[in-house]
């Protein structure tokens, strides 16, 4: 079928090359290349031969062979009138030029006047051409003519859909060149009677709906309708059926476009449409099960089970999915597999409960052991995920047993995610220290440094098990072969705390010291500079020991590696120094306050990280002017954050599920229009998105600007965010504003009965405990028992009332969910109504919440009794 | 975004076609090529079509003696990436009638021209078969006619001679 109209001498050249040896080969290339450039360098070269010799050249540079010259012949084929040798030319430039080429400018105007050309061929090869390798400057140059292809009803479908194609390049590169206005016609388009157009435009409204929220309502709309019209098998001709699904391309960039916009269908009649029309395709799965090319059906599979999880509340889709994805999860097939595990960890992280998962662990257990990496990541990966605070003890011992199994990647991997895992649920520290030993034991050359760092902090930071890790490590230290990660933790903690079984049998300080001693000569340079340490430690354990130490010093001191000589000779020069001197530099090691780095560190909970008033680092700053509102708004989630004679700044606090949401509403009080309005976040954290920054905004009287923050997840604590709003009005005036998004937002109320808060009360204890006594700013300042209920009710705390002894004291009790993990809070707060006096109580599992709620409300409840207010 | 690059690489590692949809300078492109085709050419038959690269996700299928491989976003949709790569070998077969490794090598630039027609901007353009085909045939037509007025005006070149 292949019309034959190949370049003869091209052909030949081919086949040469094809029949000689690898070193002949480039002595052939060096010869043709340098006959190219003659032939170029002459006058006389007809336009077949220029697109012969640029054929040869691309084919040499696609046996990876670099090419230095011919750039320049290939441009001239670009701009050639016969359509052969301009199809070589575009190929030649799209391959050897990248977009930032200089060259590239050259051939910019002749792809204008390609898509100027009433013939559709020229059209299609420059779109193609800005499409896979428009720099700004061609973007910018075609941007119109690509713009009147597509909305053009003249232009043949074909070119209309490159040209959706050839914009959507410009959008995602260059937003700045598009018309913003441009981008409502187009999803309308999605609409268009030819699927083509219509599956093109989809990709590009899947790139609108990622960036711009407004539009999503619109979008909804267009795209259910599209994915109700193919379900039902209409909209489309007979070419588009691929394996007995009509246009599976479709529906799953349709899927994945509402997947993102789910939350705009409110009413409920669209909403169950959408409902019935992902039942109907999981049904088809059902129906085709038997057919032989699957996959088609299953790619569109997991995009319509994810986007069913993500709008159905009322759970009848839940069987079917569940039963689709179980038995996907026992399929034979890698890929199916490989996806299914894919996609239940995403609903997991999604916050979907699937307790019917757990029929199903032990197949997702095994695949552990498969010889394909890709698979064993991803089923590690979901295990991970389906941990939680009920069933993490038999996870971990079962992740353990396939632990000695595993290639040295999938250990590294598999003993950071157990580490992490224990770090988080771990409420018996007896237990962590065995899991992460045995992880040491079996597979110590895969522990990386973050590891057993963490393990010597959470030793150091817990008195209660320091005894029995040290007993542990030593007993372990004694074998005769251990990796460095776990030679150089057990050293660590035997230097800190070998006192304290110095008295045991077995492990007297001689003992401890041999041990070490042992190691010593064995070990890396890295290892042997801690070893060093520990021994000087050891050495005040026994006056006698001082001597052997020394010795060991002084051998060590003319070691070849400068840090270890170096230590050595210090460590010798501190020996012999006053003994109560080497006590002090020997002193324990202090708590370490480094919270580790994944997570918020319940496990170091005698961490005290001081967080003094955390609003007082606002100092560098100046926000005084929004301080009012923002104490206001911190208990309320509607009102004024800011007025002024010019501006005034609304604020609406919105809450779904784990997610926050603050929308400022900036309106102008003047009747004048003020220009380079702009608002920039001066102070920020991670989780903090926002929709729309402002930078020369034009602000009219009659217009509202809206600005939307929002926060899915909580990922460590954080300090209010500051903006600053700036605009010009004759002068430029500014102000910074402090946004009352503050920790208790994010607490979910909770009550419980006088018998299990007292329960936890107690179980948390005094020493996690945050308590404060303050009395009121303001000197008219009177303290307000209906005010007082219903500010510490708008700081989220669930109110367990008639619990107390005392019925004037205020009990309450919250979750905040920070990095995935739940953190209890209590409350207990005593007001004296005679002083205008407050005494406040916070205790939680995680001290440094305890401590920023209590400071935070201290700052709130002193601020908000003014006379007037 | 859709695509990032497509591969087709040879069992022994020779490159048979590249196309790349986001800019990259070309040493890196060669590191990239190899380092996928060495982590591909190595994967057993019955292990699944996908592979982590670097934060990204790399969905290949082999027929015969070649590797198709295409480079994608960690979130993209793998199955119908695979889809892809099997319409793109339907067209190429079609096109050539039993394709085998040797047509694509020889007629190279074919090859790209039915990829062109595919893909777009990394986004599959057209998913019909017999259009993506007329496209490419239609193009080859344009050519031809251009051949013949060559050889037209070599003979009226010839005739004037004499």
């Amino acid at each position: 079928m292949v019309v034959n109209n190949q370049m003869k001498g091209l052909k030949t050249f081919i086949s040469d090359l094809r029949n000689l040896k690898d070193k002949d080969e480039e002595k052939r290339i060096n010869i043709e290349l340098a006959k190219i450039r003659a032939k170029f360098q002459s006058s006389t070269l007809s336009a077949y031969d220029r697109k012969k010799y640029v054929s040869k050249l691309l084919y040499i540079y696609m046996l990876g062979y670099p090419i230095s010259f011919g750039h320049l012949e290939a441009v001239k084929l670009l701009t050639a009138t016969k359509y052969s040798e301009k199809q070589i030319g575009y190929l030649a430039v799209a391959l050897l030029l990248n977009e930032n080429h200089d060259l590239i400018r050259l051939v910019i105007n002749s792809i204008k006047k390609d898509l100027l050309s009433l013939d559709p061929f020229n059209n299609a090869l420059a779109l193609h051409a800005v499409a896979n390798f428009g720099g700004r400057e061609m973007c910018e140059t075609v941007y119109p003519e690509i713009q009147q292809l597509l909305m053009s009803a003249a232009t043949e479908n074909i070119v209309r859909q490159k040209a959706a194609l050839s914009l959507l390049h410009i959008y995602r590169k260059f937003s700045d060149i598009m018309d913003t206005d441009l981008l409502e016609p187009i999803i309308m388009l999605l609409d268009d009677d030819d699927i083509n157009v219509s599956l093109a435009v989809s990709n590009f409204v899947f790139l609108i709906v990622c960036r711009e929220p407004s539009l999503h309502r619109l979008v909804c709309k267009k795209a259910i309708h599209k994915l109700k019209l193919i379900v039902s098998g209409r909209g489309y001709s007979s070419g588009y059926v691929y394996y007995s699904v009509p246009c599976p391309w479709l529906q799953v960039n349709l899927c994945r476009i509402l997947l993102i916009c789910h939350e705009e269908v409110t009413d409920e009649s669209t909403k169950r449409s959408l409902i019935n029309v992902l039942g109907r395709m999981l049904n088809i799965f059902e129906d085709l099960k038997d057919t032989p090319h699957l996959n088609v059906i299953n790619a569109i599979l997991f995009d319509a089970i994810k986007l069913a999880f993500a709008i159905d509340d009322t759970g009848s889709l839940y069987q079917k999915c569940m039963k689709c994805l179980g038995d996907m999860i026992s399929d034979k097939e890698p890929n199916v597999r490989y996806l299914a595990f894919d996609t239940t960890a995403y609903l997991i992280s999604c916050g979907h409960n699937l307790p019917s998962l757990k029929i199903h662990r032990d197949i997702i257990l095994s695949s552990l052991r498969f010889k394909d990496v890709s698979l064993r990541k991803k089923s590690l990966e979901l295990l991970y995920m389906m941990c939680d605070a009920e069933n993490f003890k038999s996870m971990v011992d079962e992740l353990l047993v396939y632990l000695p199994y595993l290639d040295s990647v999938s250990q590294e991997d598999l003993i950071s995610k157990v580490a992490s895992l224990t770090e988080i649920y771990a409420n018996d520290y007896k237990w962590y220290v065995d899991v992460n030993l045995q992880l040491f034991r079996v597979a110590g050359k895969s522990v990386n440094d973050d590891v057993w760092h963490q393990l010597v902090r959470v030793i150091v930071n817990n008195e209660s098990i320091q005894q029995y890790s040290v007993r542990k490590l030593f007993k372990l230290l004694q074998s005769d072969s251990t990796h460095d990660s776990l030679t150089r933790s057990g050293c660590y903690v035997l230097g800190e705390y070998g006192y304290l079984i110095a008295n045991e049998p077995g492990s007297s300080p001689l003992q401890q010291f041999i041990t070490v001693y042992k190691k010593l000569h064995t070990s890396s340079i890295g290892t042997k500079v801690l070893l060093l340490t520990a021994l000087l430690k050891l050495s005040k354990l026994q006056p006698d020991l001082h001597k052997r130490v020394a010795s060991v010093f002084k051998q060590y001191s003319v070691s070849l590696n400068t840090e270890v000589q170096q230590r050595a000779c210090e460590y010798l020069q501190l020996l012999s120094l006053p003994r109560e001197f080497l006590s002090i530099v020997c002193e324990e090691v202090p708590v370490f306050t480094i919270p580790s780095k994944k997570n918020l560190p319940s496990i170091s909970n005698k961490s005290d990280v001081s967080l003094s008033d955390s609003l007082n680092s606002t100092k560098e700053i100046d926000v005084s002017s929004s301080l009012p509102g923002f104490y206001r708004l911190c208990w309320r989630d509607k009102g004024i954050l800011y007025r002024d004679s010019q501006v005034q700044v609304g604020a609406l606090m919105e809450f779904r599920d784990s997610k926050v949401c603050l929308s400022l509403y900036f309106e102008n009080r003047k009747n004048e229009t003020f220009t380079s309005f702009s608002s920039t976040l001066l102070r920020t954290f991670p989780n903090l998105k926002v929709d729309a920054s402002f930078t020369d905004t034009i602000f009219s009287p009659d217009k509202q600007l809206q600005q939307r923050f929002s926060i899915d997840r909580l990922d460590e604590l954080f300090d209010p965010p500051i903006i600053r709003v700036s605009f010009l009005a004759g002068v430029v005036r500014s102000v910074n504003l402090l946004l009352p998004i503050v920790l208790s937002k994010f607490l979910r109320p909770t009550v419980f009965d006088s018998f299990t808060f007292f329960q936890r009360w107690g179980l948390i204890g005094v020493e996690r405990e945050a308590q404060l006594a303050f009395g009121l700013n303001g000197v008219h300042s009177k303290l307000d028992e209906r005010r007082l209920m219903r500010i510490i009710i708008g700081l989220h705390w669930g109110i367990c009332s008639g619990i107390d002894t005392n019925p004037s004291n205020i009990v309450g009790a919250g979750i905040l969910q920070v990095s995935a993990q739940n953190i209890g809070c209590l409350l207990r707060l005593e007001p004296n109504y005679q002083n205008d006096m407050i005494r406040l109580s916070i205790r939680s599992t995680n001290t440094t919440v305890a401590n920023v709620l209590a400071t935070s409300m201290q700052d709130i409840l002193k601020n908000s009794f003014y006379a007037d207010s | 975004m859709g695509i990032k690059f497509f591969l087709l690489v040879s069992r022994q590692g020779k490159v048979r076609l590249a196309k790349w949809f986001y800019a990259v300078p070309t040493k890196e492109r060669s590191k990239i090529v190899r380092d996928v085709s060495s982590l591909v050419i190595v994967r057993k038959p019955k292990m699944c079509n996908f592979v982590e690269y670097k934060g990204e996700k790399i969905v290949y299928r082999r027929y015969a003696s070649l590797f198709f491989i295409c480079g994608i976003d960690q979130d993209d949709n793998e199955l119908i990436i695979l889809e892809v790569i099997h319409k793109f070998v339907e067209v190429l077969d079609k096109y050539f009638g039993n394709v085998c490794e040797l047509d694509l090598i020889f007629n190279f630039e074919k090859a790209y021209y039915v990829l062109e027609e595919l893909l777009l901007a990394g986004e599959l353009q057209e998913s019909s078969k017999t259009n993506v085909l007329s496209a490419v045939l239609a193009g080859d037509a344009e050519s031809e006619v251009d051949a013949q007025q060559d050889t037209i005006q070599k003979l009226v070149g010839n005739v004037k001679k004499f």
